[in-house]
């Protein structure tokens, strides 16, 4: 009796946390260096090349952004401050349920700066400094929370996304705030080139929904580590508003994801592949389909109001062989009335990708896409790019956003950049 | 006959504490500029001419723990092996890139396990974790057993330093070495200052 009374007054308790907390759009921090302050460790213990995740990275997610196999209390260096003590949990409910926050602010930067080479636009070369600008706070309440929140100032705009995150275990949290619903080895911000993944970047209509803007929302998801913790299953699902931080209609979208990893690290931590010094090496296919469902309400020029109901499945897989990444997606996108004229709307979409650590600060990077958006002829992109560290938290790159269909021949684009993360 | 005994006594014991098979102990101050601390100096005298030392049986022990190797620096006789103890939850590699070491990589293990390597050159070997950049450590490879590390207050101590008089060196992981000639009598003091 006395535990399921806990248990609600908990769950309840993350309810109302996450309707003050504010809802948001997906959150693009990728990169938190007040987790490296916090272990005193490294980027690269998490990241390949920031933002892209080592196997230890998503395991570190994995479990609400603590170390795995309950070793956290012991491995954080940074000063907690206590915000009740620990005999406060036998008080419960008659007390607050006792926790610990960062002593000095958890406060992280991430600048992202381009210049941008593209022959048919003026200006030809334009310098993006910054291109965007991300404050956020990430960290861990006590046992059982963690949570994100973002200042964002993305080519002049401002823009501000979080998250509050109840973490059960696991097997089990739940996330109220900016949601991403994107599958997770694919999301926004894990990506080493600018050029946006094309699956996610695809709209109905101009200036209509498109999956990569994110949403603001509700979601569980978990991680099971398989036999002998290796590989293993993830799971999400999650109910949105589908317009961003505000809907435009009554209807909520919703989305839902599974993948299982075969070989490599378990996917809620568990043993490296011993006998290999290179932390990135998780020799491992994972492999996952996600949908998602929803509506968006739009205006003719008329002012009269039509909904698009818009539709993905998504398949995708991410092969680790020693050095070598491999990444590939396939997205079928249907939207029922894009324009408002009733006619329906079938986009086909796909990537390959293959990332190669030649060094731990250099990376190759070639990426071919397709996209093949109703009656119109397929865009075929091919993006080849090099991803270089410079320090563990300064990355410099390079790439081509090369059109290979007939329409795309004079909009070739060519970007580079430096970001940093502090 | 009686009166004569003190004297021959003191004079036994005179020249027992000048000969170099007489221990006695070498101990100072490691002053070091431009560091927060005066830790982690390694003192120990260099190799003696004509003179070899059998490496100990017993192997050196480096603890990784909590992402930090333990000690940060380590001194030992050349020919000692080290055994590296992985006790966290996570890999650990540890490799170096000094050649005096043969820039040896034990590769990753878990945690409870342990690998090894014998020092065989005098070295100062520099010990990297390949899987967390940040890990840093030394091992001080010394060709005689008078070696110690310095406290936080940069002092040493080094027992059982035959009488004689040695170069002594100081090693630190920031600052430049030093070394000088120290004749060791007995209780003898050296104090060091080294910067950057």
């Amino acid at each position: 009796m006395e535990t399921s009374k806990r248990g609600f007054c908990l769950l309840l308790a993350t309810f109302v946390a996450g309707v003050v907390f504010f809802g948001a759009e997906a959150p693009t921090a990728t990169a938190v260096p007040s987790f490296a302050r916090k272990y005193k460790t490294s980027c690269q213990t998490c990241h390949v090349a920031f933002p892209k995740l080592n196997a230890f990275g998503r395991a570190f997610k994995a479990n609400g952004y603590r170390f795995p196999a309950g070793q956290d209390q012991e491995m954080v260096k940074q000063e907690r401050l206590p915000l009740g003590a620990e005999g406060y949990k036998k008080v419960f409910p008659k007390a607050v349920w006792p926790s610990d926050i960062a002593f000095f602010s958890p406060i992280s930067a991430h600048m992202i700066n381009r210049v941008n080479i593209q022959s048919d636009q003026v200006p030809k070369t334009e310098f993006e400094f910054p291109h965007e600008l991300e404050v956020f706070w990430a960290d861990t309440v006590g046992e059982r929370f963690s949570y994100l929140a973002e200042i964002e100032i993305d080519e002049g705009e401002l823009g501000y996304n979080g998250f509050l995150q109840y973490d059960a275990s696991p097997a089990f949290h739940v996330r109220i705030g900016g949601i991403d619903p994107q599958p997770e080895e694919f999301t926004e911000g894990r990506r080493l080139t600018a050029a946006h993944y094309n699956f996610a970047d695809i709209r109905g209509k101009s200036g209509g929904f498109r999956l990569r803007d994110g949403s603001a929302g509700l979601e569980v998801q978990g991680a099971i580590n398989g036999s002998k913790d290796v590989g293993g299953l993830r799971y999400r699902a999650g109910i949105v508003n589908g317009d961003g931080r505000t809907d435009s209609n009554n209807a909520k979208d919703f989305f839902g994801g599974i993948d299982y990893k075969i070989g490599g690290m378990g996917v809620a931590g568990g043993p490296q592949q011993a006998g290999s010094e290179k932390p990135w090496v998780d020799n491992s296919v994972t492999m996952g389909i996600l949908g998602y469902s929803g509506k968006a309400t739009y205006e003719t020029d008329q002012g009269i109001d039509y909904d698009d109901k818009v539709t993905y499945l998504i398949g995708h897989v991410s092969a680790w062989v020693g050095d070598l990444n491999l990444l590939g997606v396939y997205s079928s996108q249907k939207n029922d009335n894009p324009s408002g004229n009733g006619r329906e709307l079938d986009t086909k979409a796909w990537f390959i990708e293959a990332d190669y650590v030649l060094y731990p600060w250099l990376i190759p990077i070639l990426r071919y896409e397709n996209t093949e958006k109703g009656s119109a002829d397929a865009v075929q992109m091919i993006i080849p790019a090099v991803s270089v560290l410079a320090r563990a938290n300064i990355r410099f790159y390079a790439e081509g956003q090369i059109r290979l269909d007939d329409a795309g021949k004079k909009a070739d684009k060519y970007v580079v950049g430096a970001n940093w993360a502090f | 006959m009686k009166p004569a005994q003190p004297i021959i006594l003191a004079a036994v014991l005179a020249w027992l504490s000048q000969t170099p098979s007489n221990a006695a102990s070498l101990s100072g101050t490691v002053v070091c500029k431009g560091v927060r601390d005066s830790a982690d100096a390694v003192v120990y005298v260099a190799a003696i001419p004509g003179k070899t030392f059998p490496a100990p049986k017993e192997h050196a022990k480096i603890d990784q723990a909590n992402l930090v190797f333990h000690p940060h620096v380590l001194p030992v006789l050349v020919g000692t092996t080290v055994d590296f103890l992985n006790s966290d939850a996570v890999l650990h590699n540890v490799f170096t890139p000094d050649a005096c070491a043969e820039k040896f990589n034990l590769g990753t293990w878990p945690k409870g396990q342990v690998k090894s390597y014998e020092f065989k050159k005098e070295c100062v070997a520099t010990l990297l974790c390949k899987v967390h950049p940040e890990m840093e450590a030394f091992v001080v490879a010394a060709p005689t057993p008078y070696f110690a590390v310095t406290k936080a207050d940069g002092s040493y101590r080094i027992s059982d330093v035959p009488d004689g008089t040695y170069t002594v060196k100081v090693w630190h992981p920031k600052l430049k070495a030093a070394q000088k000639s120290v004749t060791v009598a007995g209780a003898t003091a050296a104090d060091f200052e080294i910067s950057k």
